[in-house]
């Protein structure tokens, strides 16, 4: 059959009048959300206060503003059109340049949601008219909702010529309220309008609390609601009090393709810091001040401040906001909202990093997440320690492919888009950045406190003794039978103090060793000894039957060659229960590691090149550390090279190392297979391994070398680094910079 | 003077069987040796200490010297869990000396322990592979007859009334035992600051049994001896330290004749055979000062009609050496070498550490 158009055309939408009832009744879920959206118009239209107020024994509500007002101009071009995009063009306010917190052009509706009349009056100055003029709107909604088509949902207006000297301004006068006329008395409302509207004035808000233009000096923004009898400084001053006394703080912040930490504890000299490197989707980046108020003693002690209140303060306000243009955004960091993860994780006790910022940064060993006490995944704060806001400037959604951070319609949180995925991603990363630092200051603080104890101990036993050899009740020998018995207690008492410093260090070196350790027991150089002997006799048969002479002197190489690993093993195990720091001769503790490997290395043709001055000595340093990182880096530059099998020439491992400013810096390179930029972040994984035991004969190890290595040097405020270009002539680079 | 009797511990029966075998063979009847044997009906009520204290003294065992596995964990039949720690404190009680051997150990302990004693209460040996075993049998004897030496001449000097024990170290009656009452005070060089000593020195004062006390006085001397003076060259050079000192090369000294040139001071005291060529250094001096050359190379030179290859620093080759090191066991100069350890005896002013060894082996050590 033919076919044959029966019309053609193009339809427009249309929509009914209860469009606004949606709008206004759906668009918000709680009054206070309501009226922070029109308090937020207030702000934008460059307004000095906002005052919502109750009249007709409660029954009318006004909210009245210091704004510019509104034209007849405005009202219909801006606020009569639905969804205006009047904002997304305009980034700033005219008169302060404030950065304009609305962007969607549907926020007035909010007003629906909480009467069913308003009237509205606005004074302005209207240039077309060279004079200041009042508006005043009556709006019925429910007579607008009934009417079928939108185009003829009317409003009356009248616009009159007024005195110069009334001041601009809008006010909303809303009638016929729909919830309880007292709604706006109820403390939980107001205290709610307050942390959206005017959160933690303590915080630092970093570049996002700097004025757009300087040169237009903004008065601020005042919020009075009824009941507002008190001004509210007091509040502000314990907020500011307890802000002030973090146990430490978080900073985040995201510029262009960059995120920086910095976590500072109370009482330090300097933060810790850490920088990570990433494709950022959030065009204006954001920044982030979180304290952490951990309940440990000592917090709010002797700060001149009432702990009970400042507790009090920390659980009414605890959790990590999220702070959109000024305005906080529901329902980040309220009530039991977790969007960070946090509670959900420390519930389930994780042991890992939840993001991977943390796993390449500072990963936690597969040996150490085995052993709660050590593992600092099981120290993440929960929200009720916490109290912190990220402040962002979300961008309006102009272009429907735009991934940037874009408050949802419903003023509850942002799409769940690719850049709240970062947000989220970089915020946590934070808060493990803090665990992490927190755990490793935790323990220097139990060592310290633990030093104080043992001291205080020390005292006790001096003064007991002292006691008793004043004593004339007891006889001399009684005197010195007790007193030593006193001095046998201090001397355990030292013995143990020194035993668990070394212990819990031994720990984190002992895993250094990686697999040579496997082999130290008895039974490998029992082991060893009968191989030897079997060698011997095998070398006396070789002199009856010389077949056997190249046999014999192949075991013995090797037995010599396994002696030596098996020495350097024993000797580390050995050295690592006494962690003295001292100074070290980098040269020789090169040559101490390359000797080791001296036959292996030769017998492949890898040359060995150690170009470290004798003088250059490293910081104080357990060498079982030193010598441990020189290991692992020159055994995986040996794999290296191993791995590339044929394809180098003159294969060779370089060692330099010198010292400058207040770093000893230590470099490993090698002409071997490389890193590939792909693997380049993976390599510091744990159990992440570049070779494979394929013709490899030092075995493809389990991958936590590098893992360790990192982990070790930071525990002695060290860093590794690959270097993006290793010297001329080579492939690899690792670089291990120990400060002083 | 009788046969020492050497009593074997060791806790696998089939070590003990090879050990107390290759020593038979070695000692061949300058020695007994025999495996320990324990009471038959232990007394539960009595610590190890004690009860070994009973066997070490028993007849069937009644050591000179114990040799024991540094490892008895596996030890059953009377002494379940035996640790050699065990078997020292009875030894020490008794004044028997020990040495204890282990299979392989780490160059750090070779340096310190092997060569050393342990805590002064026990000579730490390696045990070689079986090629070696004839040399392991010979320092056994050697060491078992070093303490019975020691223990003869103390016993001599206490029969003439000639040992009087005051509360120095007593460094004059090493130096009468070893026939050598001039170097008294340079001995006692090596027992200065030595706390240890001294301490073990005073609990031997305080022993109340005249022969326990003798034993005792052995051992002590036999230990300092062996872990002091005759480890550190100062007042004794050994092989190394000797063609050093006299600007001879560590090859040219150990040929045969060179070393004849040297004869007269060679030193022919306790362990010597245990511990190879060693030399008196002082009669070293007196030899080049009778013969009126400027060094023992020229003295060597002289006297064999032929040029002795100088002694040459193991870090540069153009400087003559002079001087030990004692981590590498090559010559060195002092302009090369650091003083080293606190745990280097004061008397040992030939043992120094060359640089290189220095930057890689100190950082190890405690």
């Amino acid at each position: 059959m033919a076919r044959s158009v029966l019309d053609s055309g193009s339809i427009p939408f249309e929509t009914e009048g209860r469009l606004l009832h949606e709008l206004g009744l759906r668009l918000v879920a709680s009054p206070e959300v309501a009226l922070v959206e029109l308090i937020k118009n207030a702000y934008d239209a460059d307004a000095i206060s906002c005052e919502v107020s109750l009249a007709n024994r409660g029954s009318t509500l006004i909210i009245k503003d210091s704004g510019h007002g509104m034209t007849a101009d405005d009202f219909k071009s801006k606020w009569m059109r639905i969804a205006t995009a009047t904002k997304v063009g305009e980034q700033l306010s005219p008169k302060f340049k404030r950065k304009l917190t609305g962007a969607k052009g549907i926020g007035r509706f909010a007003v629906r949601y909480l009467g069913d009349h308003l009237t509205l009056e606005s004074v302005a100055v209207d240039p077309s008219r060279r004079c200041k003029t009042k508006l005043k709107v009556d709006f019925d909604w429910p007579k607008l909702d009934s009417k079928r088509n939108i185009q003829d949902a009317k409003v009356d207006y009248e616009v009159v010529r007024i005195s110069d000297d009334i001041p601009t301004g809008t006010t909303l006068i809303v009638n016929q309220l729909r919830t309880s006329t007292d709604f706006t008395h109820e403390s939980a409302l107001r205290t709610n309008i307050l942390r959206i509207a005017s959160p933690f004035q303590g915080l630092d808000k970093g570049p996002m609390g700097t004025q757009a233009d300087a040169s237009r000096e903004d008065p601020g923004f005042k919020i009075v609601l009824p009941g507002n009898e008190q001004d509210g400084s007091e509040q502000v001053d314990l907020s500011k009090m307890v802000l002030d006394n973090y146990w430490a703080k978080l900073t985040i912040e995201l510029k262009k393709n960059s995120v920086n930490f910095s976590v500072h504890f109370a009482g330090a000299s300097k933060p810790k810091t850490l920088s990570h490197d990433l494709k950022s989707t959030i065009s204006k980046g954001f920044f982030a001040d979180i304290r952490f108020f951990p309940r440990r003693k000592g917090v709010f002690h002797g700060k001149g401040i009432n702990g009970i209140a400042a507790w009090e303060w920390v659980r009414e306000n605890c959790g990590v906001a999220v702070i959109d243009h000024g305005f906080r955004i529901m329902p980040y960091g309220i009530g039991d909202n977790d969007w960070l993860n946090l509670d959900i994780d420390n519930a389930h006790n994780k042991r890992d990093w939840g993001t991977d910022i943390a796993k390449e940064h500072f990963p936690i060993p597969a040996n150490i997440r085995n052993i709660p006490s050590l593992t600092p995944a099981l120290s993440l704060p929960s929200n009720f320690q916490l109290v912190g806001a990220v402040f962002v400037e979300s961008k309006p959604s102009s272009n429907s492919h735009s991934q940037d951070l874009i408050p949802s319609m419903d003023r509850e949180g942002f799409l769940k888009n690719e850049s709240f995925a970062q947000l989220q991603n970089c915020v946590r990363a934070g808060i493990e950045f803090l665990a992490n630092e927190d755990k490793k200051d935790s323990n220097k603080r139990s060592e310290k406190a633990a030093k104080l104890i043992a001291a205080s101990a020390r005292e006790d036993i001096r003064n007991a003794i002292s006691y008793i050899e004043s004593s004339p009740s007891l006889t001399p020998s009684d005197k010195a039978r007790i007193v030593k018995q006193y001095q046998g207690i201090a001397e355990k008492l030292d013995e143990q103090e020194t035993y668990s410093e070394q212990s819990r260090r031994s720990l984190m070196t002992m895993s250094m060793l990686g697999v040579i350790a496997g082999f130290m027991t008895h039974e490998s150089k029992a082991a060893l000894h009968a191989l030897q002997n079997a060698a011997e006799e095998l070398r006396v048969l070789s002199k009856k039957n010389p077949s056997f002479k190249k046999v014999a002197e192949e075991i013995s190489k090797n037995l010599e060659n396994f002696k030596g690993y098996l020495n350097y093993a024993q000797m580390f195990l050995k050295n690592v229960r006494g962690l003295e720091e001292r100074p070290l001769p980098s040269a020789g503790q090169v040559r101490q590691v390359t000797g080791r490997f001296k036959t292996f290395v030769e017998e492949r043709g890898i040359s060995v090149k150690n170009d470290i001055a004798a003088d250059v000595l490293t910081p104080p340093l357990p060498v079982t550390v030193y010598s441990g990182i020189l290991l692992n880096l020159f055994t995986n530059a040996i794999k290296g090279i191993l791995a590339a099998e044929a394809s180098v020439r003159n294969p060779t491992i370089l060692f330099r190392a010198w010292n400058e400013k207040k770093s000893h810096i230590v470099e490993v390179s090698d002409n071997g297979i490389g890193v590939p930029p792909n693997l380049r972040k993976r390599i510091w994984d744990p159990l992440y391994t570049t070779t494979s035991d394929e013709n490899n004969p030092l075995g493809s190890g389990m991958g936590l070398g590098l893992s360790l290595v990192k982990q070790v040097a930071s525990e002695f405020n060290a860093s590794v680094q690959l270097m993006d270009k290793p010297p001329p002539g080579f492939t690899t680079c690792f670089r291990v910079t120990f400060s002083s | 003077m009788s046969v020492p009797r050497i009593v074997v511990f060791d806790d696998v029966a089939k070590n003990l069987k090879d050990i107390v075998s290759t020593l038979k063979e070695g000692v061949g009847r300058k020695a007994s040796i025999i495996p320990f044997q324990g009471s038959s009906i232990p007394d539960a009520a009595q610590s190890y200490e004690e009860r070994l204290g009973i066997d070490l003294v028993d007849p069937k065992n009644a050591p000179d010297l114990i040799v024991a596995d540094r490892d008895l964990s596996s030890y059953k039949d009377w002494y379940p869990g035996l640790s050699e720690s065990t078997v020292r404190i009875a030894a020490t009680r008794l004044g028997i000396p020990e040495v204890g051997y282990a299979r392989e150990t780490s160059d750090i302990e070779d340096l310190f322990l092997d060569e050393g004693t342990y805590g002064n209460a026990c000579i730490r040996l390696k045990l070689p592979a079986s090629a070696h075993k004839a040399d392991f049998s010979k320092k056994i004897l050697s060491i078992a007859q070093g303490f019975s030496e020691i223990l003869a001449a103390l016993r001599k000097l206490s029969d003439k009334k000639q040992l009087t024990l005051s509360s120095n170290v007593g460094a004059g009656i090493l130096a009468q035992i070893l026939g050598k009452p001039e170097y008294s005070d340079k001995m006692a060089m090596y027992a200065s600051g030595d706390k240890n000593r001294l301490a073990l020195w005073i609990k031997i004062l305080k022993e109340s049994d005249p022969q326990i006390q003798l034993k005792k006085l052995a051992c002590f001397y036999g230990y300092w001896l062996w872990d002091s003076l005759l480890r550190f060259p100062g007042l004794v050079v050994n092989e190394v330290a000797a063609g050093s000192y006299l600007n001879i090369s560590t090859a040219a000294f150990k040929k045969a004749d060179v070393q004849a040139v040297f004869s007269k001071a060679a030193y022919k005291g306790p362990f010597a055979d245990a511990l190879g060529g060693l030399w008196w250094r002082g009669a070293l001096d007196d030899l080049i000062a009778e013969s009126d050359f400027p060094d023992g190379n020229a003295l060597a030179k002289s006297r064999l009609k032929r040029a002795i290859p100088v002694s040459q620093c193991c870090e540069d080759s153009k400087s003559t050496a002079g001087y030990y090191c004692f981590f590498s066991n090559l010559p060195v100069s002092f302009k090369n070498s650091t003083t080293g350890l606190d745990s280097f005896p004061r008397g040992s002013d030939l043992t120094r550490i060359s640089r290189t060894k220095s930057e890689e082996v100190l950082p190890w050590l405690p």
